[in-house]
């Protein structure tokens, strides 16, 4: 179940006689559902032989996989009504420093992991405690912290790419090629997807983050924590980025300072198709996960079908109006009905 | 301890990590300079700056010139790579600063042209390095002394005729161009020139757009392309963010001498795939050798008013087996 099918099973008992149409259109996945599946429809029938084969699967999910995983803690911060636009500085930056303390420091890779995953959840907590202590936008604090792990990146890497060691255990369970066509980034993804999910669709946690994002006064009157609730959100769309860092160790073997310069907007992208309102209060993880696969599915799906890589900004930035435009109309639809 | 405290104390953190970062990257330009009152100072406007191995090999180059040549070297660069629009701000900004010799990347003829003339006329000499719209035929409109860098056309085609040889292509064999910077006039260049030698053996060329900040989907574009055209005997990236991900999709698909590879600048990771074969060679622009040159130049019009040749083509290098460990040693020095 998604998160925001939980909410609308809560949001049902408590309001009851919620007709099926009604419930239909309120899940927040509706949109991203029918755009795969229209996709899919598509390039099966201009790649018919390729498309779906396990080699193509396997790219796409690899690729889902890198962006999903942003795209999980993204979307949660966006329910909860905030936005981190420097998730793709602070991925370089735990790549490279995972990198530079696993070789050049010569620490153990277990250790040097360690620190890395610490560093990227506490720059999303820094984001938060700058938005939330100094009352400023998350886009004006994660605007000015993008380009402090920029800077820092290339200054630790002095930009150059950065090697792990090479055939490393413990990368490679993160993101080491899985027989021939499935990376063990694919599976981590979608485990924490789950635990995501649970957390978002059954947990007092879960309720916190959609009622803080919908209405943050309103939420505090009734005791919810809101200012931990939106640090939670930071720190863990801040955890994910150096797990997706991870991800890219584990696959390249390497990690460079130019890597993820769109991957914020991709994430925020990913989100909104999936569903997730950008006035906080409403959305999905399943549905941030759909999206990121639709966005690497497009980008594969038109290499099979043929079709030049140039288009794929095109579609996506078409996809991200309409996503919006239907959701905007769907809620409409839905305030009028009450 | 309270939350402001708490507040307080990251923020200075995080303050003081950038401060310290500044400090660390100001200190290694000065490293550079000349422990004495330079002679003279430069301007350096490029539209790529560190983040990229090859940029920062060029920087290297330029701080290493500085401390020779006892000259102040201001360096410049959009903060998004090839951003020309904030290029064109930046040189005019250097130009106003009257500074004794400027080198700039030249992206195109249409907006360098005004500053250019600009330079002249106040007695600016300007060396254009890495990058000039044509040039065999350098243009009254875009004056330049001298352009230190890569011919792309000509070092196109000079990859093709290395590609032909390293994997016997002949006519309906297929080959693609990976492309990380769609849209930049070198690299369309570089294709144009493979795409020269190439046809002309009836060897079909594609092309193809990988995201480079993006390995994951850049490694998902190429896997979907060979499954698309299985017939492919060659990869040709026209940089290190497209032949990384590419190495990658060879050896998962356990292609290894079925498909070929060949790369475009040298870093500390295409030297194993060179040395093991998996990668024939990598075309060298050799950005170290570029900046260096640019500065020396420069120095050598200023201070004693000698004319350059109008073209320094260091765009013919090429990194395979026969030279990979002399190239290793000066990757490892920066130098690459």
């Amino acid at each position: 179940m998604s998160s925001g099918e939980g909410r609308i099973a809560r949001e049902g008992a408590r309001g009851g006689g919620m007709g099926l149409l009604r419930r239909v259109i309120r899940v927040p996945e509706l949109m991203v559902l029918v755009a795969l599946l229209i996709v899919i429809l598509g390039f099966v029938i201009m790649a018919p032989t390729t498309f779906l084969s396990p080699r193509s699967i396997g790219a796409f999910m690899t690729a889902s996989a890198q962006l999903g995983i942003v795209a999980i803690g993204a979307a949660i911060l966006i329910i909860a009504g905030e936005f981190d636009i420097s998730v793709g500085s602070n991925y370089a930056f735990t790549g490279i420093l995972i990198g530079v303390l696993s070789t050049t420091a010569g620490l153990p890779t277990w250790l040097a992991v360690i620190i890395g995953l610490g560093v990227s959840t506490s720059i999303g907590l820094v984001n938060g405690l700058i938005t939330i202590g100094a009352r400023i936008p998350s886009f004006i604090t994660t605007l000015g912290t993008w380009l402090i792990w920029y800077g820092l990146t290339l200054a630790l890497s002095k930009g150059f790419f950065v090697s792990v060691r090479p055939h490393d255990p413990l990368i490679a369970v993160m993101g080491g090629l899985l027989g021939n066509q499935f990376y063990a980034s694919v599976f981590w993804w979608l485990g924490i997807g789950i635990i995501a999910v649970v957390m978002l669709g059954r947990t007092r946690l879960g309720n916190w983050i959609f009622a803080v994002g919908g209405n943050t006064d309103a939420a505090r009157a009734v005791g919810v924590p809101a200012n931990k609730v939106k640090m939670f959100a930071f720190g863990f769309v801040g955890f994910l980025a150096g797990i997706s860092a991870l991800f890219t160790l584990g696959q390249q073997g390497a990690m460079a300072p130019l890597y993820g310069q769109n991957l914020s907007m991709q994430a925020i992208a990913a989100s909104v198709i999936g569903g997730c309102a950008l006035t906080g209060g409403s959305g999905s993880v399943v549905g941030a996960m759909l999206g990121a696969v639709l966005m690497s599915m497009i980008n594969s799906g038109l290499i099979l079908a043929g079709a030049p890589t140039f288009w794929y900004q095109t579609f996506v930035g078409a996809i991200v109006i309409i996503a919006v435009v239907i959701n905007t109309a769907i809620s409409r639809r839905v305030a009028m009905m009450k | 301890m309270t939350k402001r405290a708490v507040l307080i104390g990251l923020t200075v953190f995080v303050l003081f990590s950038a401060s310290a970062s500044l400090l660390f990257a100001t200190g290694q330009g000065e490293k550079g300079s000349a422990p004495s009152k330079p002679e003279y100072t430069f301007y350096f406007v490029s539209h790529g700056g560190p983040g990229d191995p090859y940029w920062q090999a060029f920087i290297n180059g330029v701080n290493d010139s500085a401390k020779a040549f006892n000259v102040k070297i201001v360096y410049v660069y959009p903060q998004k790579q090839g951003d020309v629009n904030e290029l064109i701000k930046e040189l005019n900004s250097a130009i106003a600063a009257k500074p004794d010799g400027i080198g700039v990347t030249v992206d195109s003829e249409e907006g360098f042209s005004a500053p250019l003339l600009d330079a002249k006329k106040l007695g600016i000499p300007v060396v254009a390095f890495d990058t000039v719209p044509d040039p065999e035929n350098p243009k009254a409109t875009i004056p330049y002394i001298s352009y230190v860098g890569e011919d792309s056309f000509t070092a196109g085609q000079e990859v093709g005729r290395g590609a032909l040889a390293s994997f016997k292509l002949a006519a309906g064999d297929r080959v693609v161009v990976l492309n990380h910077e769609a849209g930049n006039v070198s690299l369309t260049l570089r294709t144009s020139g493979i795409k020269d030698i190439l046809s002309a053996k009836s060897v079909t060329v594609d092309e193809l757009a990988v995201p480079g900040d993006d390995p994951a989907q850049s490694q998902a574009v190429i896997q979907n392309y060979i499954a698309k055209n299985p017939a492919v005997r060659a990869l040709i990236s026209l940089g290190p963010l497209g032949y990384l991900p590419a190495a990658k999709v060879i050896e998962n698909g356990k292609l290894i001498g079925k498909v070929g590879l060949v790369g475009w600048d040298i870093t500390p990771e295409a030297i194993p795939m060179i040395q093991s074969g998996e990668m024939a060679f990598t075309a060298n622009e050799q950005p170290y050798y570029i900046a260096t040159t640019s500065v020396y130049l420069l120095y050598m019009n200023v201070k004693y008013h000698f004319d350059p040749q109008p073209l320094f083509n260091t765009g013919l290098g090429k990194v395979d087996k026969s030279n990979i460990d002399s190239w290793a040693q000066l990757v490892k020095a920066g130098k690459g």
